[in-house]
């Protein structure tokens, strides 16, 4: 007998030779035991290896005589012990190498990150930790294992501190929502660091199985926040002092009072101390921002009057408005909001002043209110030469202006803005620049009723706060994100729906107002109503038909939608009807009826006199102009034959103001227009009806319609 | 009515435009100091209306001078105001809490220094 011939599968350790070794030397007595004796001679073996089975094969005299299998018994996953071959053990005993080397380098990463990593199971309790966070706590990882996470965080606090109830690490701890904050961690020897943590639940196929906490030591972060903070102080008090000098000294000889000057000296003595005066508010600001930013200038909030502020900040600038011949108006609204008065004053203040650097001479600034749900939107429009697009939102960083010289001429310090957003967005409200269609910009401030932060997910709250949610249904998914957009710059949460299906399951108690447009997903708006009414019997949620086509009246549409509005969507129009809808104090509609026949005007006044609307009756020319500017009408009632100025002049003034351009307008003459002259006099949408031709009730009508429709 | 006011300040040149202020608007009379101690020794000898104190100086700071003079029975009486760069408010507290009689700040107006003093201290 001789010995197995390729020796190369037999001579390795690994299993396959071992195993083959082993059978060999089994069944080699077997085979020495046959009666070959000495008739047989030589015994050889060769190896088979084989897609299924490895094997070994007799021969004895060049005669195959037998062949042996061997298999192998793999215990697999699920317990089961089978027989696989050679192959198909190399095969798993390859993937089981592919799975320990990812698993390696997986741990290597864990060792090597230097955020601590804990894994947590479902109870809150750990079931691993990186050598980070063993290092970071000061436990090593096998004392933190089997730990409930919160008492390996905070349990080493002082004992007269510990965490309440609310802590939020404790509440995170066996929470399925992620969370991530700063907290103070303490170690097992009592000591404690400034800590930034991350903690995201693991969703194992839709089951909550545990989280994972990351968390990392920020005492740097803090320490080098501390010394910014010195750093600025130290600076500001360091510029402060010679500019004490060089104010002082230039303050003195600008006056005069130590003696006379030529011209040329006196405008450079004004010079200089116009911008020292100008370094030194660059120096405020800078403080300033730092200290809001850090929240090291608290803001207190108490119920005050909007309107208040607005007058305050507006007697506050009219001097500076003189000088520059600019005319500053606001509107009569009243609101009460809660707010912090002397930051809210700093704002309007900053605004105006921004208005005024920028408006030409002879033009007018008109500070409107807005109430709203949830909130007012102050706005400040004026007409001098706008901002660029592209600059709409840069403008509220630090240190921008819209262009380089704006700087020189203006004396302003780049940051009046930075400095209102930050305070705005303290308040939990917005604070947004637009371009106006004809001349200047308006800037936008959204100001909550209560500051509560925005999208705050405690819809309890919200309903608390009064009428925050409102159903937006539309199909068309290009325009309802952007009229979403719209609704909730105005303090509106807004639950978007793009089929019936979708709407009439959003449309529960929460939703205090339904939008709908008029064709959603093939269902016309009307057979939806149906739908809608039967889930609220009552009818308690107003509905508001958006897209109608601005050719429908009110008796077009079914009884019981509260409101419409029609295409093209108006921003305003939106807002008013929706604030109308729901009920909300303070908006009335306001009509302004210039007409010099002072019994007619009494008439039309008469037409229009209900609650929700407020009519103001001028009777010249210049009353109107007044009015336009005081009273901000929604509409305008126009007799083309006035007294003193006709018509026409008023039309043509009203084109040059920015908030006034599109007024809606319905014009009433003695006789017909041609057509150029309707020409002259439409402004947006505009109505002519002659004098003789029409009744009271169809000029409600219209007027009506108008009010709701989009200009 | 003519005042005598006692100012202590190490910057030299702060001194003199303060001075000048006060004289050339006011018609009050100026006595300086360039130190804390300076200030205690002007102040016991010229007993003046009073006295304004800046903050920041080498040596004997602000709110040390102004506890001496508070403890010198011959200057204790003297109104003290603080004249300061340093604005901010957790400085503020500081100096509310020191008991000083008012607190003005740097840079100032020279044309209304004597006002704001005045009106500080209830004078006329």
């Amino acid at each position: 007998m001789q010995e197995p011939t390729n020796g190369a599968t037999t001579t390795g350790s690994g299993q396959p030779a071992r195993a083959v070794r082993a059978g060999v030397t089994q069944i080699w007595p077997i085979l020495a035991g046959f009666a070959f004796g000495s008739a047989v001679g030589a015994i050889s073996v060769r190896l088979i290896a084989g897609p299924w089975f490895d094997g070994l094969l007799i021969f004895a005299a060049g005669v195959a005589l037998a062949l042996l299998a061997f298999w192998f018994q793999v215990r697999n996953r699920a317990s089961e012990t089978g027989p696989v071959s050679r192959g198909e053990m190399q095969e798993s005993s390859r993937e089981r190498g592919r799975a320990e080397e990812l698993y390696r380098q997986q741990e290597i990463l864990l060792k090597s990150v230097a955020d601590g990593i804990c894994g947590v199971d479902s109870h809150g309790t750990i079931n691993f930790a990186n050598p980070a966070a063993a290092r970071l706590l000061g436990i090593a990882a096998a004392g933190l294992t089997g730990k409930p996470i919160h008492e390996v965080l905070h349990g080493f606090a002082a004992a007269g501190h510990p965490c309440g109830e609310e802590c939020p690490l404790r509440r995170a701890a066996g929470s399925r929502v992620a969370s991530s904050g700063e907290e103070t961690v303490f170690r097992a020897d009592g000591s404690s660091f400034p800590a930034e943590y991350c903690l995201t639940p693991i969703l194992d196929r839709g089951r909550f199985s545990g989280s994972v906490l990351s968390f990392r030591d920020i005492s740097q972060r803090y320490a080098l926040d501390r010394l910014k903070d010195e750093f600025i102080s130290t600076v500001s008090h360091e510029l402060r002092t010679p500019l004490t000098s060089i104010r002082g000294a230039l303050g003195l000889l600008s006056s005069g009072i130590l003696g006379e000057m030529n011209d040329k000296a006196a405008n450079l003595f004004r010079i200089a101390l116009t911008n020292s005066d100008r370094l030194v508010r660059l120096i405020n600001d800078i403080l300033d921002l730092e200290r809001i930013q850090s929240g090291r200038k608290p803001v207190t909030f108490r119920p005050v009057q909007l309107g208040e502020i607005v007058r305050q900040a507006i007697d506050g600038m009219q001097p500076v408005a003189e000088a520059a011949s600019v005319k500053l108006t606001h509107d009569t609204t009243q609101v009460e909001i809660e707010a912090d008065p002397d930051r809210l004053l700093q704002v309007l203040t900053n605004l105006l002043s921004n208005a005024v650097k920028f408006s030409p001479p002879n033009s007018t600034i008109s500070v409107l209110l807005r109430p709203g749900a949830g909130g007012v939107t102050l706005s400040v429009i004026d007409q001098g030469r706008g901002i660029p697009a592209d600059k709409l939102e840069t403008i509220f960083g630090r240190f921008q202006q819209v262009d380089a010289s704006d700087s020189q001429q203006k004396g302003g310090s780049g940051l009046g803005l930075a400095i209102c957003r930050t305070i705005v967005l303290q308040h939990c409200g917005r604070i947004w620049a637009e371009r106006n269609p004809v001349s200047g910009s308006t800037f936008n401030v959204f100001l909550p009723y209560k500051p509560v932060p925005i999208g705050a997910p405690d819809s309890a709250r919200d309903n608390e706060l009064g009428h925050s949610t409102v159903l937006l249904a539309d199909a068309n998914a290009a325009r309802r994100p952007e009229i979403a957009a719209q609704l909730s710059r105005h303090g509106y949460r807004v639950v978007e729906t793009a089929t019936t299906e979708q709407t009439v399951k959003a449309a529960h108690d929460g939703v205090q107002a339904i939008l709908l447009d008029t064709c959603l997903d093939g269902m016309n708006g009307w057979e939806i109503l149906p739908l809608l009414r039967r889930l609220d019997p009552e009818a308690r949620t107003p509905v508001v038909l958006l897209s109608i086509d601005s050719h429908q009246g009110p008796t077009d549409l079914p009884a019981d939608t509260e409101g419409w509005v029609t295409k093209p969507l108006n921003e305003d129009a939106l807002l008013g009807e929706l604030a109308r809808v729901l009920g909300i104090p303070g908006e009335k509609l306001r009509i302004l009826v210039v007409e010099d026949d002072v019994d007619l005007a009494c008439v039309i006044g008469e037409v229009f006199s209900r609650d929700t609307i407020t009519v103001q009756l001028v009777h010249t020319f210049q009353a109107a102009l007044d009015a336009c500017l005081s009273f901000q009408p929604q509409l305008l009632v126009l007799d083309i034959g006035l007294p003193d100025g006709d018509g026409f002049k008023v039309v043509d003034w009203l084109r040059k103001h920015e908030n006034l351009a599109r007024l809606p307008l319905v014009v009433y003459s003695g006789r017909k227009l041609s057509t150029e002259e309707r020409r002259q006099l439409t402004l947006g949408h505009t109505h002519f009806l002659t004098k003789a031709q029409v009744l009271p009730q169809q000029l409600e009508a219209l007027v009506l319609t108008m009010l709701h429709s989009s200009s | 009515m003519a005042r005598k006011i006692l100012i202590i300040d190490d910057e030299d040149d702060i001194r003199e435009v303060a001075a000048l202020s006060l004289e050339s608007v006011a018609g009050w009379e100026v006595i300086s100091a360039g130190s804390g101690a300076q200030g205690m020794a002007r102040a016991i000898e010229h007993q003046p209306d009073a006295i304004l104190l800046d903050v920041m100086m080498p040596g004997m700071d602000g709110p040390t001078t102004f506890y001496e003079l508070r403890k010198n029975p011959a200057t204790a009486r003297i109104p003290v105001l603080l004249l300061t760069a340093k604005v901010q408010s957790s400085d503020q507290r500081r100096f509310a809490d020191l008991g000083v009689d008012a607190v003005l700040f740097k840079p100032f107006d020279p044309l209304t220094l004597s006002k704001q003093i005045a009106a500080a201290l209830g004078w006329k």
